[in-house]
């Protein structure tokens, strides 16, 4: 579904990335770790467009390296930025619908709603609030959720958890999980050991080159990769 | 207190937030482009002063009724106003801020100059609309009166646009983060595009109207430009609705101090309100606090 082979990005002048190559196959979750800026939200900023790079990029077989990020919506490939990011005064509501914006028919929108609301119910009880005043574990779900009203194919999630009150952490995993039956994930995450748990296979970056790679298991069991990144 | 001296007040106080209205439409178009685009555009006031020369113009030569020059007024700044954005200020909107500050800077002394210069600096009026409206002890002049009922409708009416529609919404989306709006398929360019053109088009009625009610040479923009500085760190920085209320309380400020004091001295006022402001609550009445 997703292949990236020999990707150079970085931001001006400064090449954070050195050649990074991944692939992700339909319906897998694939783990992107690796220690604080290795360069992973630099992959993904590269992948959706936000970022222009070096190196191939293939999204179901289409080269997708020179388009921009709104025309990748479009074609299926939805990003859930690091940091929770929304769109702070404007309501709930707004927040997924914006997420809908190419969406025509006011009935697949209210379809997409249905679901969202359906995984996330508190984002349905605080439909009408302003997006800045839900807490942290809220906002992420409603930055997830608003990727989700775009039926992605592949979605990118940057450090899901991040920040998180544990009880939420735990909630977006649950989360996670239950989205993967209908979307392919690349996840990246601090919290490798939980990733890769999940994950059915992985990738470990380290400052912008790929390091290792292997199954969510193997990766967990291999012991450099736990002396490095998993904390013994 | 009598009731006389009451309402004179009154009477004040209607002609603060009259003015208000067309200060109002200059500010909400200022701010708008900033929320988008972060960058304040210098260029805005001339912008203004050429609505006011179009309809100024229409009139001394064709006649036309200054509320119908509107209809060409508007457009043809919207055009201006994404002409800048596209050739001009979209090749400096990632530099930092001094950059585009600088380039609307530039293009604003250059429309100043060409206007002095085929113009002249004679100060120019359209007495279209003449006496006033009594409504009991109250009397308004009627032109200022038409001004800020039009200037009220046009304001509402974008106000409208970017609270109820998709266009409008994604306007607002991008004001907030053009990354996400990015990522949700709106095409960013395509609404900065749209934004300046629909500032330039506010300031384009501002100008339109105040010639109606007010004398404006090419230098008028450069007055105007100060105060709508002064209004939109008092209503707040990309606040339209700020704006909006810091152009009514600048108008209400003005038309007391010339009351109480002097007309000099209520040039003074927007200074002395952004001033106070920036010191005492920098993100003014509506700031955006994230
Ligand atoms: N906007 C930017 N401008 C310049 N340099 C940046 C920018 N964003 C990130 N960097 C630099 O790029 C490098 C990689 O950053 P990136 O955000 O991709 O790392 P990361 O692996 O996601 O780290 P983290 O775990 O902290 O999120 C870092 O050295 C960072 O300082
Ligand atoms: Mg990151």
């Amino acid at each position: 579904m997703l292949e990236v082979r020999g990707l150079f990005s970085g931001y001006g002048k400064i090449e954070i990335l050195h050649g990074v190559s991944l692939e992700v196959k339909e319906s897998e979750i694939v783990a992107l770790i690796g220690p604080n800026g290795a360069g992973k939200s630099t992959v993904l900023k590269t992948i959706v467009g936000l970022l222009k790079g070096k190196g191939s990029i293939l999204f179901k077989g289409e080269e997708i390296s020179s388009l921009s990020s709104h025309i990748l919506v479009g074609k299926g490939l939805s990003y859930v930025p690091q940091g929770r990011i929304v769109f702070p005064r404007m309501s709930v509501l707004e927040n997924l619908e914006m997420g809908a914006y190419l969406e025509k028919r006011r009935e697949k929108i209210e379809e997409a709603l249905q679901r969202v609301y359906g995984l996330f119910p508190v984002l349905k009880e605080r439909k009408e609030q302003k997006a800045a005043t839900l807490s942290g574990g809220e906002q992420q779900m409603l930055a997830m959720g608003r990727a989700l009203m775009q039926s992605p194919s592949l979605l990118l999630l940057d450090e899901p958890s991040l920040g998180l009150a544990p009880k939420y952490v735990s909630l977006i995993f649950q989360k996670i999980l239950e989205m993967r039956k209908k979307v392919t994930m690349l996840i990246v995450e601090q919290n490798a050991a939980r990733a890769l748990e999940i994950a059915d296979r992985g990738y470990v970056l380290e400052l912008g080159q790929n390091r290792f790679e292997g199954s969510g298991r193997e990766l967990l069991n291999n012991p450099e990769v736990r002396r490095l990144y998993l904390g013994g | 207190m009598p009731v006389e001296s009451a309402v004179t007040l009154l009477q004040v106080a209607i002609g603060g937030v009259l003015l208000g209205a067309v200060y109002a439409l200059l500010a909400c178009g200022l701010n708008l482009i900033f929320g988008v685009m972060r960058v304040i555009n210098v260029a805005h006031g001339e912008l203004m002063m050429l609505g006011s020369y179009t309809t100024f113009w229409l009139f001394f030569l064709l006649g036309i009724n200054p509320l119908l020059s509107l209809l060409f007024s508007i457009p043809l700044m919207f055009l201006l106003g994404m002409g800048i954005q596209k050739f001009l200020v979209s090749r400096v909107v990632k530099a930092p801020e001094l950059m585009s500050l600088l380039v609307t800077f530039g293009i604003s002394m250059f429309i100043l100059s060409l206007a002095l210069y085929f113009w002249s600096a004679d100060f120019r009026s359209v007495p279209y609309f003449t006496g006033s409206i009594t409504l009991g002890s109250f009397a308004f002049s009627r032109p200022r009166v038409i001004a800020f009922g039009i200037a009220v409708v046009i304001t509402l009416a974008v106000y409208i646009f970017l609270k109820k529609t998709k266009l409008g919404k994604a306007v607002r989306a991008t004001s907030q983060s053009s990354e996400v709006a990015a990522i949700c398929g709106v095409d960013v360019e395509r609404i900065r595009l749209l934004t300046f053109g629909l500032g330039s088009a506010l300031a384009a009625a501002a100008g339109s109207l105040l010639v109606v009610i007010y004398a404006v040479n090419p230098s008028t923009g450069q007055t105007f430009i100060l105060k709508a500085f002064a209004i939109i760190v008092l209503g707040g920085m990309g606040s339209f609705l700020g704006a909006f209320i810091g152009a009514l309380i600048l108008g209400l400020a003005e038309a007391f101090t010339s009351f109480f004091f002097t007309a000099q001295l209520s040039e003074a006022v927007a200074y002395l309100l952004l001033i106070l402001v920036l010191l005492f609550m920098p993100s003014g009445l509506l700031g955006e606090r994230e």
